[in-house]
């Protein structure tokens, strides 16, 4: 059983590529021969992963040779979703979706043509570069849902997101709505190698996960309640007197406003809200105080609350800054972007895109804050004071459940056309039936991927795009790091497999935009971002990864000092003038999840159990790999964790299929009896669709059987009025088994 | 999900024809040695050399790769392969007793020599009996196995089986004795079956209630299943009821008539028994370990086909 | 003489899986078979005071294998470092190792007709490079070493720390150590 270090030897070339399938980006040492990748291992000088691969990571060449995957452009036959298609070449498909863009370009105006997105998976540049080119503002992800509201409001308050967290000196990490124990393998090591000297962790969640288990400290909320137990976080830190005088003294405005707006906001007022005790309430403030410098990590969550998103966000941001855990060692820094290199945002060419069209992105004068109003008040600032911008693509982004009723409804405007890259919506975009709805209805439907989703088999061309082993990758937070890391190609793309680049690109040759398109592939692209970086050593972006791989600045701690708060007012603005200004309150005011069993007792009478969902769990990531058998042997079901005692009311045993009921529609997982989860809670596994199933009308693959996206609103009175995130979390649900509802003929 | 069974019906009849065909040639040895009456079972010798080959035939077939089990006849320590070459001898040796019996055998004279063997036919036949529960009894990660008190049950229960089907072809040829003349035989046959019978009955409720009081938790719960669990109807019904008490019964109250239901329900009995045994094979959990099993898919699970 | 052992350190392990996957790309398994599950223990007891425990299971290369003990063909076999093996060309498949093992450590391939195990990726570690499940963990749940070399990192866990053995009381001696915190949390 040493075949696996024979291969090695059998190599002609070892090459430094990374796993792609999660943020973390492990490295990857590539064994290639003849363009063929004969093994991988994790790299053990990478200096995240150092050698680890988690589920995903092992699986790459699974993912390279599997038998499903997408190899050839492709082109609809028949009727829509009846899974016909035939062959088409890179030349011929591009030529007829550029003429057709040109068309409905000419008819309808540029924004027309909308973009879609799911996490950071691509050379999202690109996708901006070309569609701010080509005139529309209407790109998305689901950025709403991760990360990119914490980052405009933290930016909004502090000048950056201060997502570099100095572990190595901190004393206390508070994981808020944050698993890494099952989605952040590095991460998570970083943990433990610090709990061994001592770092105490905090885990918010209503479940008790992975991370909860190693804690000191589990606060299990109620869904959706995050704002109400940030709010009596600041109002413990600063009645109790556990505030950092010096730092709100010299750094930050607004303190006495902010004081009085949080008197209200008591342990005692949050308890009923959160279902926590308030002194455990108060133990957690104060051992995020006391236990300085102090960490919190972000976590998806919080986004994901819906209307309540943007409140929760902004109490949680403010906790940093009236404890002083900014940009000093051991707590949050506050990097900014980076100096040294080309960011994503200097290569989106967002210049290029006219004020007229900025105005009709959709949602933007609902959703102002991750929206050209907002993105472009807070960037000139930080254009000012760092001298770069944040990644518009990402955070600043058209409201995608507003440009899927544009498609159905024709207001604002008609949306004719949707390019889909690096998403599956359908399994991962909130309500799915308004999802399928707009997918099947759209004029034009293009997608890149590797393998036949859901939304692929709707689609009227499909481009088959090349794996991670076959596309070079700059690691970058987003864009919005100071650091980088670079990993390069293991082997040029097989069959007829291409990068996102060759996409956009490709489109633009044919639109009139040859000047901006200049570099012939992304290492060519990627050699120009590094070059800034001065490296005499190093003739190509290739050349840069075998030598030095990674950049990562000296560290500079109290920046503020130097640069000063990237905010009108040049200071931590407690009170926040750019919120105001938008139209936002300044301070965060409590806001109640979307649905809750206080303001609406007769929808709680109907739907008694709260709902929650979203989390990651191994070894899957988001609606990905179910097809890898390696994989999907190990949890080849979905399962819905629920507390035993509510399941033996309901009459459910262990391992039951079961319907999750909530407003929008059901769908059915088995039941997982648990004490992690509190008796009212219940949390639906996501992503969950069956590729084993017919890649065709109706079956679809299965994919609203079990996709908990089914369950969510998107509604606008659910979503956040600052960015429009929508509600995985803290809605109302009911739960009963499978044959029940069919004896009752519901 | 429980561990599925290794071993099944193959074993469970290899022990039950075993033990048979060791307990037969232990009744013919010592009719022969002790009261010179060999002729009178010489036919249950070839009956147990068939037998004995048919349950290694049912071994090989057990096996992964049955045409390589000749392995199995190698130099190891194993218990398994101590028994291996037994059988083996033991299916000669049976075949070669009985060879003596026949008018035309070249050897039906050579009486010494067919003492010699048929005292040899005694030694492998208890050992052919008491090796498989020895070798049940040595793993020890199956505990309902883990007892001395298995090859003794497993012994008694061959002997008893060996009786009873002795009994049954008791003076079928090529022996020249009338069938009225086997009424004193049969009789003290039965005498010997049946304090075998008790033997065993009191064996089993001191096996199993051993284990039922036992401070495990899985041997007590195996115990439970065949007292009062799925298996008890396995175990009052064919195991006590009809293989051990009713032949008990027959044999007290009418000896002449009720003899052969109750050899053929002893033989029931044995068979039983070494099903309930083989099929009560678990093991101590590992923490977490049943939870994790029952939610791997079964071989029938659709996604691992789809791609082939 | 080395003798290699795996110390489990269930104060780190989160449950992810990733050596049981790596365990089966890398050596090529059949897709349902696994040879290094990992169990979750708990959630114990009632919310919110629970507690969970993830275990890594693997073959525990025994100083006392009763699986070679009992191989009548001596196909299961136990070298002079503790790595218990089997040689897939002499195996018959009686499975009498897997009734032996308390650990259902051993799986019968029904494509080949012999019994397989982990064998703790002996090429590998005979090269000096660790096991794959060992290298992949992210979390270094998993170590893995000579338990005879005193510099060792397993030698001075095993020798300072509180460990614990699965099921000693049935006397096989497992070489897998469990570094377990009392009460399961970690």
């Amino acid at each position: 059983m040493s075949s696996k270090e024979d291969l090695k030897r059998e190599a002609s070339a070892v090459r430094k590529s990374c796993c792609f399938f999660c943020h973390q980006n492990c490295g990857v040492l590539a064994y290639v021969k003849d363009g063929k990748v004969l093994a991988i291992e994790g790299d053990p000088e990478h200096p995240v992963s150092r050698g680890g691969l988690c589920t995903r990571g092992n699986i790459a060449l699974q993912h390279l040779n599997h038998p499903a995957r997408i190899n050839v452009p492709l082109k609809r036959v028949g009727a829509r979703g009846s899974g016909q298609w035939e062959r088409v070449s890179w030349d011929q498909a591009l030529d007829e979706i550029a003429a057709r863009l040109v068309s409905l370009k000419e008819e309808y105006g540029a924004e027309t043509v909308a973009t879609a997105g799911g996490t950071q998976r691509a050379n999202d540049w690109a996708r901006r570069r070309f569609m701010n080119l080509f005139g529309s503002p209407n790109g998305f992800h689901n950025a709403h849902l991760c990360w990119i509201p914490t980052f405009m409001i933290e930016t909004a308050i502090y000048g950056w997101c201060p997502f570099e967290i100095d572990l190595a000196n901190s004393r206390l990490i508070v994981l808020w709505g944050h698993n890494p124990g099952a989605s952040g393998m590095p991460e998570m090591r970083g943990i433990f190698d610090l709990k061994q000297n001592g770092l105490k962790v905090i885990v918010i969640d209503p479940r008790y996960t992975e991370s909860a288990s190693k804690a000191d400290l589990w606060l299990p909320l109620r869904p959706g309640s995050d704002v109400a137990l940030a709010l009596a976080w600041l109002n413990v830190i600063i009645w109790e007197g556990l505030y950092d005088q010096t730092f709100i003294e010299n750094c930050c405005i607004g303190f006495e406003e902010l004081a009085e707006h949080v008197r209200q906001y008591t342990p005692e007022w949050a308890a009923p809200l959160t279902w926590l005790d308030p002194e455990l309430i108060r133990k957690g403030a104060r051992m995020y105080a006391a236990n300085k410098p102090g960490n919190i990590q972000w976590g998806v969550s919080i986004d994901q609350s819906g209307r309540s998103a943007g409140a929760g966000i902004h109490a949680r941001a403010l906790l940093r800054a009236v404890t002083g855990n900014l940009d000093a060692p051991g707590s949050d820094l506050l990097c900014g972007p980076s100096p040294d290199f080309i960011t994503d945002e200097e290569m989106e060419a967002n210049e290029w895109l006219p004020e007229e069209q900025k105005a009709k992105q959709i949602g933007s004068d609902r959703y102002k804050l991750t929206t050209w109003p907002g993105y472009g008040r807070i960037a000139a600032i930080t254009k000012e004071v760092w001298g770069k911008a944040p990644t518009a693509e990402w955070m600043c982004e058209a409201h995608p459940p507003s440009v899927f009723r544009a498609i159905l409804t024709e207001k604002p405007y008609p949306v004719k056309a949707l390019i889909v890259l690096a998403t599956n919506p359908i399994n991962s975009y909130g309500r799915t039936d308004l999802v399928l709805e707009a997918l099947r209805k759209v004029d034009f439907l293009v997608t890149m991927e590797y393998w036949m989703t859901p939304t692929a088999m709707l689609s009227d061309y499909i481009f088959p795009a090349a794996s991670p082993l076959e596309r070079p990758t700059i690691t970058t937070t987003y864009g919005c790091s100071d650091t980088l890391i670079a990993s390069e190609r293991a082997i040029q793309p097989m069959f007829e497999r291409r990068t996102d680049y060759e996409l956009w690109r490709g489109l633009g040759l044919r639109m009139g935009q040859e000047e901006m398109w200049p570099w012939e592939n992304l290492e060519e692209a990627n050699y120009y971002r590094i070059y800034p970086l001065g490296y005499d050593d190093v003739g190509s972006y290739d050349e840069f990864v075998e030598k030095h791989r990674f950049h990562f600045p000296e560290r500079e701690y109290y920046k503020y000092g130097r640069v000063g708060f990237a905010t009108p007012s040049r200071r931590i603005e407690l009170v926040s003038s750019t919120l105001r200004e938008l139209g936002y309150p300044a301070m965060p005011t409590y806001a109640a999840p979307v649905e809750n069993e206080i303001d609406d007792p007769d929808l709680a009478r109907k739907f008694p159990l709260v709902l929650t969902s979203g989390s990651g769990f191994m070894p899957f990531h988001h609606s990905e790999h179910f097809q890898i058998k390696e994989l999907r042997f190990l949890k080849h079901e979905p399962y819905v964790d629920i507390n035993p005692e509510t399941a033996k009311d309901l009459g459910i045993s262990m391992g039951d299929w079961v319907w999750i009921e909530t407003r929008r529609g059901r769908i059915k997982q088995k039941a997982n009896l648990t004490q992690a989860v509190h008796p009212k809670v219940v949390v639906t596994q996501r992503g969950w669709w069956y590729p084993e199933r017919e890649a065709a009308e109706p079956e679809l693959g299965g994919c609203t059987e079990s996709n908990t996206n089914v369950l969510t609103d998107v509604s606008d009175e659910a979503c956040d009025p600052l960015g429009g995130s929508w509600a995985n979390r803290g809605l109302l649900c009911r739960v009963y088994r499978v044959e029940q509802s069919e004896a009752d003929g519901r | 999900m429980k561990e599925k069974h290794n071993w099944g019906w193959p074993i469970a009849s290899y022990l039950f024809l075993g033990g048979l065909g060791g307990g037969m040639i232990v009744v013919a040895g010592l009719a022969d040695l002790a009261f010179g009456e060999g002729e009178l079972f010489s036919l249950g010798n070839l009956i147990a050399g068939i037998a004995i080959a048919i349950g290694s035939a049912l071994l090989i077939f057990e096996l992964g790769r049955p045409f390589q089990f000749w392995r199995v006849l190698s130099r190891q320590k194993a218990i398994m392969t101590a028994g291996a070459w037994m059988l083996s001898l033991t299916i000669v040796t049976s075949f070669a007793y009985f060879s003596f019996w026949p008018d035309f055998s070249p050897w039906h004279q050579l009486i010494g020599l067919r003492h010699l063997v048929a005292g040899i036919n005694i030694v492998l036949g208890v050992g052919v009996c008491i090796y498989t529960g020895i070798l049940l009894g040595s793993l020890r990660a199956r505990v309902f196995w883990n007892t001395p008190l298995l090859p003794v049950l497993f012994l008694v229960s061959g002997i008893s089986t060996g009786v009873a089907a002795q009994s049954l072809l008791a003076g079928s040829w090529p022996c020249h004795v009338a069938a009225g003349e086997l009424g004193a035989l049969h009789a003290a046959l039965r005498s010997c079956d049946l304090a075998l019978l008790v033997f065993e009955l009191i064996l089993v409720f001191v096996y199993v209630g051993m284990m039922r009081f036992s401070a495990g938790p899985v041997t007590a719960r195996i115990a439970a299943q065949w007292l009062t669990g799925p298996k008890r109807w396995l175990f009052w019904g064919g195991l006590v009821g009809l293989g051990l008490a009713l032949p008990t019964i027959l044999y007290v109250l009418s000896p002449a008539a009720g003899g052969e239901t109750a050899a053929l329900l002893v033989l029931i009995g044995g068979v039983v028994l070494r099903f309930l045994v083989v099929y009560s094979d678990e093991r101590i959990p590992l923490p977490g370990e049943s939870e994790y099993y029952s939610r791997l898919p079964g071989p029938d699970a659709p996604f691992l086909k789809a791609w082939e | 003489m080395a003798r290699f052992v795996m110390i489990m350190d269930t104060r780190r392990c989160i449950g992810c899986h990733s050596c049981t996957v790596a365990c089966k790309v890398n050596n090529e398994l059949p897709v349902d078979m696994i040879y290094n599950p990992v169990f979750t223990h708990g959630p114990n007891g009632v919310f919110p005071h629970v507690s969970m425990t993830y275990y890594p299971l693997i073959c525990m290369h025994c100083e006392n294998p009763p699986c070679v003990g009992c191989c009548p063909s001596g196909a299961s076999q136990q070298e002079a470092d503790g790595i218990v093996w089997v040689d897939q060309n002499t195996c018959i498949g009686c499975k009498a190792c897997i009734q032996a093992c308390p650990y259902r450590a051993r799986h019968e391939n029904p494509k080949t007709g012999t019994v397989q195990k982990c064998d703790f990726c002996k090429e590998r570690v005979r090269e000096g490079l660790e096991p794959f499940c060992v290298e992949t963990c992210h979390q270094r749940a998993r170590i893995f070493g000579d338990l005879d070399d005193p510099e060792s990192e397993v030698s001075q866990m095993v020798n300072s720390m509180h460990t614990l053995q699965l099921l000693p009381e049935i006397g096989t001696d497992p070489q897998v150590y469990y570094i377990v915190t009392p009460g399961g949390q970690g």
